[in-house]
């Protein structure tokens, strides 16, 4: 039998009845398409009332719901047969389980909900994946920095080959120039010149004993208005004593005394014309009486004459010695810088001359206007390393830097001090001694890994409260991109898309 | 109920005038509403099942004021999938307070467990998987650690328990809707499934308490019988039977070979009692074998609840097709126990509700839109 379309359940079940009258098993096609029979109530209904009349519906769907709904008709009996156990826990409800998803699984509703739960999946991990991936941030940290400042003497030797922390020392280059020059200058010196006047004095002695007088002995121009002027005798003279003759009358006696005499040569003191004396000077001899003893040119002193002229003087040497030497040791200074490569340092102070040979034209006190000099000097000069130096500092430095500080390369300031160049007597050896002094900034050893990891992934807040809650931090500033609005405002959630720069205030 | 205003997200203004529509399966009846000052039933229509067109016209010559544009449909049990959900949790930290969310979580759990059970069922039940829509959902009540509570939040305890009414329907019936509505001008406002609005209706109807209102109630209408099981107030499942009170018409128009027509009217007539009593003996011996088919199913249907341990002893019958007498007398001395776990022989009552079903759906409108 067929379920005519538009029938009622009534009536079919009325020709149903009609069937089962004459036969006990009834085959009804039906299609679930027509309402009433679209359902697995209708089925039963048929077939409990079928059943009551000691029949049988044999059910075949025409179509895959109809027979959908007659499996399920079939597969109930077999529960109902194999009896299915109800749960529940409250009486009168209970909540089935689902006992088989296979059919629930099968159904259009299960596979558009999975489609769709699968697209939903797939855009969530995109979104998920890039807001993961592609979000990137820029922690900038202003640390608060201490200085430091430390003092280190370094010896630069050419004899270092390498640094050498524990000897602070530096290699050196040791060069050399010679230089070699001539300069003239004009003396200064003046000097008096000229020849003493000479003659000869017949010295009287009115004294009754032998006079002697040396060579250089000083006889005395007697003058009331002139000056003193002073002559020594040339040679020693002996002078017999006085002679003496009476010639008496009764009426007097008179005593001629008559002085022994000698005449001699005498020398003018000094030069000059004044010594020049006319005939007839009278000079004191050795500061005696002239009472005793008296001297007296016949002829006038000739011979005296004085004149200024230019000398050079010891100063003028030394004047123009310096001179040429600090001209000589400026150029021999430009020769050793020329020759410089690199970061190699000369400095003023760590050049040095050495005098080679040094010849004057004239003497001290020669006379002339104008005299020269010829210098030659040896220049030497020790270079270090400006870089290398720094090196040997930064090292030293580290002994020097507190505990979790890290020294801040940006203002890492060395000033060479003092300079002085140490030489060896009798040997070759010289060195120059740096007195370095180092002005650096320590900052707190920033570990940004760390760092990194214990931001990830949280919000913008947070993150602030935390880099700012650091030791020495002064300010934190971070820049997301992109910029997301909201909640969504969290730092990356992987480490290498978080860049942290540290910044020193 | 799928609430209007939940609909109305650009036009929260809500109409002053709207229609609630039945449209059964022997009869489409559409009813006027007025939300001006409170709820106010203005008319009432009614015509062929399927022509909605005849009934809207017919209800704007009673009312030459119709300008309802807003329908509300209530939808019958054939198209209705209702059931009750109960989920139990058990908690992590039982210490921890019951927050809102926690709630919400389990109304979610429970909405989704009803979803699948509803997929579940309506495939086996036809066949064929339903594109499910909820029209419709509300509590029935909350427990903690076994104790019915109005409102867990801010409790403590180990279980939290819950059961919540879902009513679903076919989405391509929805979209059915829609356009029929649309081709008479009119808008669909919303939804309600007619088995759980029965409830309510009956439940308020009968000044009844929601939480101690357990019955089977059978909705015989033209061409079905809705079977509904109610626990607690609760529909905790429906069955539509494909016999109702058409099919008293045709065993009639069989039995005395008569047309359709007047074997409704002499129907019509033995329901009143208005008619002659051999004519009634006849038609009682002609309705017999329809009743006893009728029974049948009914039977079937309440067998067709999966897990019932006891039945509720009470049927209450309604809708049009409960008019006829001898459904109560069939159905009173039919041996339900028989076959069917009930605690004792379930009384039976006729409860007609006419419009009342509708009048309760707009009152609830109301009630939304304050």
């Amino acid at each position: 039998m067929k379920v005519e379309e538009g029938i009622s359940v009534y009536k079919l079940w009325q020709r149903l009845r009609e069937s089962l009258r004459t036969s006990r098993e009834v085959v009804l096609e039906f299609s679930a398409e027509d309402l009433p029979f679209g359902n697995l109530l209708t089925l039963k209904v048929l077939r409990n009332a079928a059943q009551n009349l000691g029949g049988g519906i044999n059910f075949k769907g025409t179509n895959e719901r109809a027979q959908t709904l007659v499996a399920n008709l079939k597969g109930e009996s077999q529960e109902v047969a194999e009896g299915s156990e109800p749960l529940g826990f409250r009486e009168g409800i209970d909540v089935g389980k689902i006992t088989s998803l296979t059919s629930f699984v099968a159904s259009p509703r299960f596979r558009r909900a999975t489609i769709f739960v699968i697209l939903a999946s797939l855009a969530t991990l995109i979104i998920f994946l890039a807001l993961l991936v592609l979000p990137k941030a820029r922690v900038i940290l202003v640390i608060d920095s201490e200085s430091l400042v430390q003092s280190y003497e370094i010896i630069a030797s050419p004899s270092a080959k390498v640094i050498d922390k524990e000897k602070r020392l530096i290699p050196a280059v040791l060069l050399d120039v010679l230089e070699q020059g001539e300069k003239s200058a004009p003396t200064t010196g003046k000097e008096e010149k000229g020849e003493k006047a000479r003659g000869e004095v017949t010295i009287y002695n009115w004294t009754d004993e032998e006079q002697t007088f040396d060579a250089g002995t000083v006889l005395t121009f007697i003058s009331i208005e002139a000056e003193k002027l002073r002559f020594l005798l040339e040679d020693a003279v002996t002078l017999p004593p006085q002679e003496a003759s009476v010639s008496a009358t009764p009426e007097e006696r008179i005593t001629t005394y008559k002085p022994g005499k000698k005449t001699v040569a005498v020398i003018a003191e000094e030069i000059g014309e004044k010594y020049n004396l006319e005939a007839q000077s009278q000079f004191s001899v050795a500061g005696l009486s002239t009472d005793d003893l008296l001297a007296q040119n016949e002829k006038s002193f000739s011979g005296g004459k004085k004149e200024e002229v230019q000398v050079v003087t010891a100063e003028d040497q030394r004047r123009l010695k310096a001179r040429l030497e600090e001209e000589l040791q400026r150029k021999a200074h430009e020769d050793l810088l020329s020759r410089t490569v690199g970061d190699q340092k000369l400095l003023d102070s760590a050049v040095f001359f050495d005098v080679l040979e040094e010849a004057y034209s004239h003497q001290a006190d020669e006379e002339t206007e104008e005299f020269s000099l010829t210098l030659k000097i040896k220049a030497r000069g020790l270079l270090y390393s400006e870089e290398t130096l720094n090196n040997l500092i930064a090292e030293l430095l580290k002994e020097n830097i507190p505990e979790d500080y890290n020294l801040s390369d940006e203002d890492l300031v060395t000033e060479v001090g003092a300079v002085t160049i140490e030489r060896s007597e009798g040997s070759d050896h010289v060195a120059l001694k740096i007195f370095a002094k180092v002005r650096s900034a320590v900052v707190p050893t920033i570990d940004q890994d760390k760092i990194k990891e214990s931001i990830l992934g949280i919000t913008l807040i947070e993150a602030q409260k935390r880099l700012e809650a650091l030791p020495n931090v002064a300010s934190v500033r971070i820049e997301l991109l992109p910029p997301l609005p909201g909640s969504l405002r969290r730092l990356p959630r992987i480490a290498n898309r978080i860049e942290v720069v540290v910044k020193r205030r | 109920m799928l609430n209007p205003f939940s609909l109305l997200k650009k036009e929260p203004k809500r109409p002053e005038r709207f229609l609630a529509l039945d449209l059964g399966t022997v009869t489409t009846k559409v009813f006027l509403f007025s939300l001006k000052d409170g709820v106010e039933l203005l008319g009432s229509a009614s015509s062929p099942a399927g022509d909605l067109a005849g009934a809207v016209r017919a209800l704007g010559e009673k009312d030459a004021t119709t300008t309802a544009r807003e329908a509300i449909v209530a939808i019958g049990g054939e198209f209705s999938w209702c059931l009750t959900t109960t989920v139990r949790l058990n908690r992590r930290h039982p210490q921890k307070l019951i927050g809102a969310a926690e709630v919400a979580e389990l109304k979610e759990k429970i909405l989704q467990t009803a979803e699948l059970t509803a997929a579940q069922q309506t495939e086996k039940f036809f066949g064929d998987g339903w594109d499910l829509e909820l029209v419709d959902d509300y509590l029935l009540y909350f427990k903690v650690d076994g104790q019915l509570t109005e409102n867990p939040v801010g409790q403590s305890g180990s279980t939290l328990e819950a059961a919540f009414f879902t009513a679903f329907t076919l989405g391509s019936y929805l979209e059915s809707l829609s356009r029929q509505l649309n081709a008479q001008g009119l808008r669909l406002w919303g939804v309600s499934a007619l088995p759980s609005l029965t409830v309510k209706t009956l439940i308020k109807n009968l000044q009844e308490k929601k939480e101690d209102f357990d019955a089977i109630i059978l909705d015989v209408g033209g061409e079905t019988t809705d079977i509904i099981l109610v626990f607690g107030g609760g529909v905790w499942g429906n069955r539509s039977l494909y016999i109702g009170g058409h099919a008293f018409t045709e065993a009639l128009s069989l039995g005395l070979n008569i047309a359709t027509s007047e074997a409704e009217e002499r129907k019509r007539a033995y329901s009143s009692a208005g008619i002659a009593t051999e004519q009634s003996v006849r038609i009682k011996e002609v309705l017999d074998s329809a009743l006893k088919f009728w029974l049948v199913g009914i039977e079937t249907a309440l067998a067709d609840f999966e897990g019932v341990k006891v039945f509720p002893e009470r049927i209450i019958l309604t809708g049009g097709g409960s008019a006829l007498p001898d459904l109560k007398t069939a159905l009173a001395a039919y041996p339900l126990r028989r076959a069917l776990p009930f605690a004792d022989i379930p009384a039976v009552e006729v409860v007609p509700l006419e419009s009342l079903r509708m009048e309760v759906l707009a009152a609830e409108i109301w009630e939304d839109a304050q």
